[in-house]
């Protein structure tokens, strides 16, 4: 029997031509041609950026896109820096949105010097109030974050405006003086 | 002819059918859109340590007072059956600092009992802190208190005035709020009321 013997009919034909346009569409991704990027890189400051507030620990160190707080924590006593460091939005055109992640903290879980700690939590406020927080509270010997996922959702601050961060630390009564404890939090900004 | 009608119908309906899918298909394998954000992050490094209060809590000579670990929170006990008690505890600096003090009910349970009650901060003049008045609270927070900088310097805590309509058990929850001057960083300290 001969190929053009065989009877096409108009369903067969469109299944070819289907299989023939999946086949060029494949065969398309696979040319590729080179494309030239000339990134310029220049440094600038962030729109949204740490400075410095009437609150700030003594000792801290605040720089655009990095604050370092040395804060105290005193047995059974609550210690709040009502306004530990702003967070401003430079940009006069646009609001701008941010979280705070947790990346890291020592003495880590399982570590008993955790129990020198009840409480420290890291409180953002607008000129309305509270707006969200980052909370570490402790169930000896490990850290409770709250929220547990260790990041906030994201917050919008307005064109122009400045918000601040709010911290409280707490020890138990029976904490040790000259135990510390060092936290590190990512302040991610969509731009 | 209806039969013939109808026939060319389907076929144009199955060559639409064709038509979409393929066009479906080849839509499909098409590059898709990168969608992306642009964002970038900041570090926040907070280093907390425990350190000495600067400010205590020291036992007063009337009523009946604890101290707690750390001397940074404390339980006074007095009876209504005297009126006034001079002085129910001390606060002392331990510091060079200046700081202002001043006295804050944050809870309360039973007071309905009690017909009248002053407690005040003094060290010479005298500042009316909290004031209970025909079983409720009239005045819930004073006004701040200078507390001189210089370890030693001491402002006391006393009780005028204390009378109740029965007996009973009444409590109230204060905190010891301790500013530093020109800012508003603070600490609290509870101290517990009891008074029978």
């Amino acid at each position: 029997m001969k190929i053009r013997n065989i009877r096409f009919n108009k369903s067969m034909k469109f299944l070819t031509l289907l299989l023939a346009s999946v086949l060029i569409a494949t065969a398309n991704a696979a040319i590729f041609y080179s494309m030239t990027m000339q990134p310029q890189v220049m440094v600038s400051t962030p729109v949204l950026k740490f400075s410095t507030a009437p609150d700030e620990p003594n000792g801290s160190t605040v720089e655009d896109a990095w604050c370092r707080l040395t804060a105290k924590s005193y047995p059974n006593a609550t210690l709040t820096y009502e306004q530990a460091v702003y967070i401003n939005n430079t940009d006069s055109d646009y609001a701008h949105s941010f979280m705070l992640k947790h990346v890291a903290i020592t003495p880590a879980n399982g570590n008993s010097a955790v129990g020198n700690w009840t409480s420290i939590k890291f409180l953002v406020y607008n000129s309305s109030g509270y707006v969200f927080s980052l909370n570490y509270t402790v169930s000896v010997p490990d850290w409770i974050l709250e929220p547990s996922s260790g990041e906030t959702n994201y917050y919008s601050i307005p064109a122009s405006e400045g918000w601040w961060i709010r911290l409280e630390t707490l020890s138990p009564a029976a904490a040790t003086t000259g135990n510390f404890c060092e936290i590190q939090i990512e302040v991610d900004v969509q731009e | 002819m209806s039969r013939v009608n109808a026939s060319l119908v389907h076929k144009r309906i199955r060559r639409l059918i064709w038509l979409v899918l393929t066009v479906f298909v080849l839509w499909s394998c098409a590059p898709q859109n990168a969608a992306g954000s642009l964002y970038y992050s900041m570090v926040m490094q907070a280093h907390a340590a425990v350190d000495s209060p600067p400010v205590i809590l020291q036992n007063g000579t009337a009523g009946t007072s604890m101290i707690y670990t750390n001397s940074t929170s404390a339980k006074v006990n007095v009876t209504a059956t005297v009126e006034n008690y001079d002085y129910v505890l001390k606060v002392v600096n331990q510091a060079a600092d200046n700081w202002t003090v001043n006295l804050k009910v944050y809870d309360n349970s039973s007071i309905g009992r009690l017909s009248s009650l002053n407690i005040s901060l003094h060290d010479g003049t005298s500042s009316n802190q909290i004031s209970v008045s025909g079983g409720s609270i009239v005045k819930s927070e004073g006004e701040p208190y200078n507390l001189p900088g210089g370890a030693g310097s001491t402002v006391y805590i006393s009780i005028s005035n204390l009378q109740a309509s029965t007996s009973g058990t009444s409590y109230l929850y204060i905190y010891l709020k301790i500013l530093v001057p020109g800012t508003s960083t603070y600490m609290l300290y509870i101290i517990t009321f009891e008074i029978t």
